[in-house]
């Protein structure tokens, strides 16, 4: 009888975990870089200083157009995942995501946690002060073959 | 010992069997849950990297976080997870190619179905991404690999689809980005002594 009250409320209990509710949004202001996330996150590249900025700047734009989540890395280090930018959903590399690739930027929207992460949509990019970290002059280009051959040899001319 | 301290005895005993076996029954994986595969997934030897097999229904993030939720997940172009049997919502963002290329290709066709991803997680101290390697709806015997993504780039792109495997030199929107801004986003300007030291 004491067994078969307990298994019913650990069931209960179960039960409720899995019907999670759906976290409320807060209205937030974010400035920081707009960057490629698996890059930063999964070190394939190097450290993280090395895959920000305009050493990294072209190849944001791949992971961009693939369709790998771009994020927002705040001011203090916090990573926002941008879900929407201007009404529009990022995974397709539009044009709106990668021009503003690299940039520092003001972004004003709806912050969702979940789980660990930091979900962005942006309703409007408030303030854009373009690419200012500059980190090539550190790192160079990262990864090196984003330059063709080609365009290097023009260069050395 | 008496008659009613051992009667006592093995009720007890018998509560205790009843309550180990409740909370086996409670807490044992199903069959064929993803705690029972065995992944077949290969290291990338990727910061704070773990192999691991997870499974969930496919679901629009945005939907699922906000309420917003068009037909078809988003139509490609929406990012998307899955939410576990436990509710967790896991981001899935990237694919199986080393191509720079995303995993929405790979999990739109199962759209809100229950999928079991064979990848690895990989991140930093406080945030770690999937990537998916192999995929199957939850229940079928056979994997797929994910890596349609460039053979969906090629059918968007006829006439490049013979450069698929390095799409990423001849798409259209990085043509035009680089053109336009460099390949440091300084401006064209810019790139010709970073090259030159740089190589």
């Amino acid at each position: 009888m004491r067994a078969g009250r307990m298994r019913a409320g650990l069931l209960a209990a179960m039960a409720l975990g899995a019907a999670a509710p759906a976290c409320a949004a807060e209205r937030v202001k974010v400035t920081g870089e707009v960057m490629d996330t698996w890059c930063y996150l999964s070190g394939v590249m190097g450290g993280q200083d090395a895959v920000v900025g305009t050493s990294h700047h072209t190849c944001a734009l791949w992971c961009a157009a693939g369709g790998i989540p771009v994020g927002l890395l705040g001011e203090d280090g916090t990573l926002y995942l941008v879900l929407k930018l201007d009404g529009r959903g990022t995974a397709d590399g539009g044009e709106s995501v990668l021009s503003i690739q690299s940039h520092k930027v003001t972004a004003d929207g709806q912050l969702y946690q979940r789980d660990g992460f930091n979900y962005l949509i942006v309703d409007k990019v408030v303030a854009d002060a373009g690419i200012i970290n500059e980190t090539h002059k550190q790192f160079g280009f990262v990864p090196p073959m984003v330059v063709p051959q080609t365009v290097i040899d023009e260069a050395k001319k | 010992m008496t008659r009613s301290d051992g009667i006592i005895s093995a009720r007890r005993a018998f509560a205790l069997a009843a309550l180990s076996i409740t909370l086996l029954l409670a807490w044992a994986p199903r069959s064929g849950s993803a705690q029972e595969i065995k992944g077949q997934a290969e290291s990338w030897g990727l910061q704070n990297e773990s192999l691991a097999v997870i499974s969930g229904k496919v679901v629009d993030i945005v939907c699922e976080l906000s309420g917003d939720c068009p037909s078809g997940c988003g139509q490609g172009l929406r990012q998307l997870g899955i939410v576990t049997s436990a509710g967790k919502l896991i981001p899935v963002s990237k694919n199986g190619q080393p191509a720079f290329t995303g995993a929405i290709q790979e999990l739109f066709p199962f759209c809100q179905k229950t999928v079991d991803l064979d990848g690895l997680y990989a991140g930093d101290t406080k945030n770690r991404l999937f990537q998916v390697q192999l995929i199957r709806e939850t229940g079928a015997q056979s994997w797929i690999k994910a890596e349609r993504w460039t053979q969906e780039w090629a059918k968007q792109n006829p006439s490049l689809a013979g450069s698929a495997d390095e799409w990423y030199f001849q798409d259209p929107r990085i043509a035009a980005q680089i053109k336009a801004r460099g390949y440091l986003g300084l401006g064209p300007g810019a790139d010709r002594d970073a090259i030159r030291d740089a190589y």
